[in-house]
């Protein structure tokens, strides 16, 4: 942030401004309001085709994960390349407690919450502890998705290995089963609504505001009394607890996990893609990423069914190019101007 | 000795010779330009191949792919290096970390909707024989495979200690901004160490392809084990990847032997944890550090 | 300054159109009900893993279906009513796998679904195909628990891994038994799999049920589908000293196995292998001698299986998919390949025309009504089994009970059925050469 010219008082509240929505102005404000509500009367006064509410499910899904990825890479600069272990741990929790316990997954989704916060303070203390460089923690993470997914496929009589576990089906809402799968838009909805506005609040925390001393200087934030490892730790517990909680919602949707399609490697990557295309740096960069990368690699597997592998290759393509061309992602393109950077709380 | 923990430990060095090879190079790579490459494995991927249409064409041996393949991955680092990561230096690391990522789903999809996903093999003039010492065995390839690991390696290490060229590399690796003000170009530095780097990949393609096969996905799980090598011999540190590459190897085959089989991959993610929480710096003594 | 909000600022309006546009997108109000006259097309969707972990195979599975359905097509659709043909990758993952599903659904309006290949795919695919009341024609997947649920929607015409149990019981106690001149119940036995899915299930299943005969396993190994090296496995087993190994690997690790086994002297009178064993790139790999005497268990591998037992109809039908995928796809028609042709075929001849006949629907009702009289006798399917799925209320819904593995064997350079001997095409032996006599 070098000028070449002294900024002057009035810039100076501006850029002190805690960031904040209501900035936008109304127009655009009555726009987004009317977006939510739009979002919640399609299904139910259209006879849209599940395939779109669907993939709009899978919206909720990676832009949940990737605004908690924001929070952990976005605000406090720690890039974790193993959230789908979180991911894993919340779907398998509840799950193992439903199919095994007789436990409801709403209890089981907490549990997982929990049990993700665990392990997140576990690997996240030692690696932050020491001041290590931000790249000890982005290989532990990727260990710590690694170790999860060759524990879950090996220890099969508890996770049930490579085949998976499929959810038993009773339509009883208390079990998180509903006949109309309406309702799993729904709480998508909630879970992506909840996710943005935690992460919204977040940034105008105190707590945020470490986050992001720590992020930009953190020599600075600690000589002005902020604790790195406090500051880093409850980034990567928020991140691993929202995580976990999506992964419990993935679970119930899906009635089918296997460690391939929970807690891969692949996941934790394209978590990491929606967030930095979006504009990591915002609370709505996941939802933005998302809303595009999530109907795109629908769009192309769509197009190249006859030609396995091309539409993948292809998402390679896109991929270096964005990175190449549009590095701080969308929202990153408003960061130049002083109003609409506090609107997104870049 | 016992032939089985014999042969175990044989077999150890021979997978680690392997590990060693590709984390190297993920190593240089890694704590000269100080980028995370994903790439890696596919790199790997494209090397079996390369070799395979090599043998294909030429009804020559595997063996005598090796400098073509090892010339052409290094080319292709090089381009990589210098034509799309050399432009995001400036950035988050994760951009550099995605554009590898990106690499690497665009090379493995790539050669799948090229080649479809057959499993194809090549066999070398000495694929059917195997060396037996007092009930220890191992397969010529194997033994082929290690000698050739050592090999390059100690090439390298007296690449990066005896040449102007080696020594600029440490260079940059320590100290980039100080390495520009001596005059080094640190851009092209970077890009030949990504093209020693995705060399090393080649040679140990050519070395994999009579005992792997060659299919899209050969290469991924190498790939990601050059994670734990690197880590294991400390970031930048290339004499520890070597070893802890070959430890890595003994460690996974005695462990499936003695311990658990379906356990062994878990072992190493394992010590891959352990090491990052407990002593981050890696568990060798830092010799030849590139940075 | 001012230059700079204001292109802010369009790039702001930019965005919000594009999620204005996406908005709009959920207001597209399909339509489309089904009218009760004669259907005027039957609409099925192949979703098979074209890409990813598990291409190789899937690929032959889809196109062995897709064969059949274009056959079909060819000689007057289903009783005059022609069939449309949908393309689904399920990328080896099961979530994009019951995304692709509803996609078909939603978009395509399929009737059917021919899948999975894979049991996890298999197994989120089938909540997605039931709740939208369409059939998951099952080909491929063999887990037994698959449909642990009880879908109505879902039938199998393929075995499950107990059919591979089975068929691997049979063969020991009534040939490799007595040809090796031991009691079957004094043969050391080992069993190893990788922990892949379908591995896992195929090695479970034979474990369970020569234990609970009393057969004496004398290993039961488990290493990672993942892994790099296979030599501790090959020690672990050869200290072992079994008579008889069956082993279910994938196709990658059949070619490392082997070549391990090679080096180590590993040497077992019989190795009953499964997947890659049996497939093109084995025998590639290591010339007819090098695979000489190896048997593998699966649904039979169409190339080369007896077609003279089958209905002669379907014999002629099958040379000609076996030499028309062969030219296509540049190896022989093999097990997935035969799985695919052999489910289709039932589809395509006996349960759809069925349910035209009696319902004039292609509903998911009449197909099950219809599936739930289906009785074809063995030697009537490609594949050599007949087809009877169990009724919708019995324990393992939609199976088909007459499924069965066979016994092929490598014999000159070519993957022989031996047993049973009605689809037989040549006559088993053993034990096998060990690797100094090959």
């Amino acid at each position: 942030m070098s000028t070449t010219r002294t900024i002057t008082e009035s810039e100076r509240a501006e850029i002190l401004r805690p960031p904040g929505l209501r900035l936008a102005g109304v127009p655009v404000f009555i726009a987004m309001a009317a977006i939510l509500v739009l979002m919640l009367a399609v299904p139910v006064l259209t006879d849209i085709r599940f395939y779109y509410l669907q993939v709009t499910i899978l919206i909720f899904f990676y832009a949940t994960l990737g605004t908690a990825w924001g929070i952990v890479g976005g605000y406090c600069g720690q890039h974790s390349i193993g959230q789908a272990a979180f991911v894993g741990i919340g779907a398998y929790t509840s799950t193992l407690l439903y199919m095994k316990k007789d436990i409801s997954p709403w209890i089981g989704l907490f549990a997982g919450m929990l049990l993700a916060a665990v392990v997140a303070i576990i690997i996240g203390y030692p690696l932050f502890r020491y001041g290590l460089r931000g790249d000890y923690f982005a290989l532990g993470t990727v260990a710590l998705g690694l170790i999860i997914y060759e524990l879950t496929n090996s220890f099969s009589t508890l996770t049930g290995g490579s085949q998976g576990i499929p959810l038993k089906y009773e339509n009883n809402p208390w079990n998180f089963q509903f006949q109309d799968r309406k309702y799993y838009y729904y709480i998508g909805f909630v879970l992506w609504l909840v996710t943005v506005t935690l992460s919204y609040r977040l940034r105008r925390s105190r707590r945020g505001f470490e986050m992001l001393a720590v992020r930009d200087d953190e020599i600075a934030a600690s000589r002005g009394g902020i604790s790195i490892l406090r500051a880093k730790l409850s980034a990567f517990v928020i991140g691993a607890v929202i995580s976990a909680a999506a992964g419990t919602f993935f679970a119930q949707f899906l009635l089918f996990i296997d460690p391939g399609t929970v807690m891969s490697l692949e996941i934790s990557v394209q978590v990491i893609l929606v967030a930095v295309l979006g504009g990591m740096n915002s609370y709505l960069g996941g939802t933005v990423g998302a809303i595009i990368l999530v109907p795109l690699s629908q769009f192309l597997s769509s197009r190249f069914t006859q030609s396995p592998g091309a539409d993948v290759a292809v998402y390679g393509l896109i991929l270096i190019f964005l990175v190449i061309f549009m590095p701080n992602g969308i929202l990153g393109l408003l960061r130049k101007s002083p109003r609409w950077r506090k609107v997104i709380g870049w | 000795m016992p032939p089985m923990f014999g042969s175990a430990l044989i077999s150890g060095l021979v997978i680690g010779g392997f590990y060693s090879l590709v984390g190297a190079g993920l190593n240089l790579i890694f704590g000269v330009i100080k980028i995370i490459n994903f790439a890696q494995g596919a790199m790997l991927t494209i090397g079996a191949y390369l070799t395979y249409w090599f043998v294909i064409t030429t009804k020559l041996d595997p063996y005598l792919a090796l400098p073509f393949v090892a010339l052409v991955l290094a080319f292709f680092g090089f381009i990589i290096q210098k034509t799309l990561i050399n432009r995001v230096l400036g950035q988050e690391r994760t951009s550099q970390l995605l554009i590898t990522f990106g690499i690497a789903l665009a090379i493995q999809n790539t050669t799948l909707a090229l080649w479809g996903p057959d499993i194809r093999s090549v066999n070398t003039f000495i694929s059917d024989k195997t060396f037996e010492v007092s009930g220890i065995r191992v397969g010529a390839t194997a033994a082929m495979a290690l000698l050739g690991a050592l090999i390059v390696l100690l090439g390298l290490f007296l690449f990066l200690s005896r040449t102007r060229m080696g020594t600029a590399i440490r260079a940059v690796a320590q100290q980039a901004d100080s390495a520009l003000l001596s005059g080094i170009d640190v851009k092209k530095v970077y890009a030949i160490a990504f093209a020693i780097g995705s060399g090393l990949v080649g040679v140990a393609s050519v070395l994999i392809v009579p005992i792997y096969d060659v299919y899209p996905l050969v290469g991924e799980h190498f790939g990601i084990i050059s994670f734990i090598v690197v880590v294991l011999g400390g970031l930048g540190n290339i004499q520890g990847a070597a070893i802890a590459g070959v430890f890595l190897g003994v460690i996974q085959n005695l462990f499936a032997v003695y311990v658990s089989d379906s356990l062994s991959t878990a072992i190493l993610f394992f010590i891959f944890l352990i090491t990052l929480l407990f002593r981050p710096q890696g568990i060798f003594v830092r010799k030849m550090r590139v940075s | 300054m001012l230059r700079k909000v204001i292109t802010v600022k369009s790039k702001v309006s930019r965005i919000f159109a594009l999620i204005a546009v996406i908005a709009l997108a959920f207001t597209v109000v399909p339509s489309s009900m089904a009218a009760p006259a004669k259907p005027k097309e039957v609409r099925i969707g192949l979703l098979f893993p074209t890409t990813g972990a598990f291409a190789l195979l899937g690929t032959d599975q889809m196109t062995g279906a897709e064969m059949v359905l274009k056959w079909a097509n060819a000689n007057g659709g289903i009783n005059g009513v022609p069939i449309k043909i949908f393309y689904g990758d399920s990328k080896s993952n099961a979530a994009e796998g019951a995304t692709a599903a509803q996609r078909m659904i939603d978009n395509d309006k399929v009737d059917i679904i021919i899948g999975s290949y894979s049991s996890g795919i298999a197994q989120a695919v089938m909540p997605v195909a039931q709740r939208n009341n369409v059939i998951l024609w099952e080909v491929g997947a063999v887990s037994p628990t698959v449909n642990s649920q009880g879908y109505s929607n879902f039938l199998r015409t393929v075995g499950v891994s107990k059919t591979y149990a089975a068929a691997d019981y049979d063969f020991v106690t009534k040939f490799l038994a007595k040809k090796l001149g031991k009691k079957a119940t004094d043969l050391r036995i080992a069993i190893a799999n990788n922990n892949g899915a379908f591995a896992a299930s195929v090695g479970d299943a034979v474990n369970d049920l020569f234990v609970a005969k009393g057969l004496k396993v004398v290993a039961k190994e488990v290493y990672p589908s993942t892994s790099t090296d296979l030599t501790p496995l090959v020690l672990k087993l050869k200290a072992a000293t079994p008579d008889v190994l069956f082993l279910t690997p994938d196709a990658p690790d059949s070619l490392l196995f082997w070549k391990t086994a090679k080096t180590q002297d590993f040497n077992v009178s019989a190795l009953v292998g499964s997947s890659g064993i049996g497939g093109a790139g084995f025998v590639a790999a290591f010339g007819a001698t090098g695979v000489e005497g190896v048997y593998d268990v699966e649904a039979p591998a169409l190339a080369s299986m007896n077609t003279s037992g089958l209905k002669s109809r379907v014999a002629d039908l099958t040379a000609q998919w076996v030499k028309e995928f062969g030219a296509a796809m540049g190896h022989p028609c093999a097990v997935h390949c035969g799985d695919g042709i052999g489910g289709t075929y039932t589809l395509v001849t006996d349960v759809l025309p069925r349910a035209l006949r009696t319902s004039n629907s292609f509903s998911a009702s009449a197909i099950i009504s219809s599936a739930s009289k289906t009785n074809i006798q063995d030697g009537g399917t490609p594949q050599g089994f007949g087809v009877q799925f169990t009724g919708t209320n019995s324990a393992t819904v939609g199976e088909n009970t007459k499924a069965k593995s066979v016994i092929m064997q490598w014999q000159s350079g070519a993957l022989k059925v031996v047993w049973p001997s009605n689809l037989a095409t040549s006559t088993p032996f053993a034990p096998m050469k060990t690797w100094d006599q090959r």
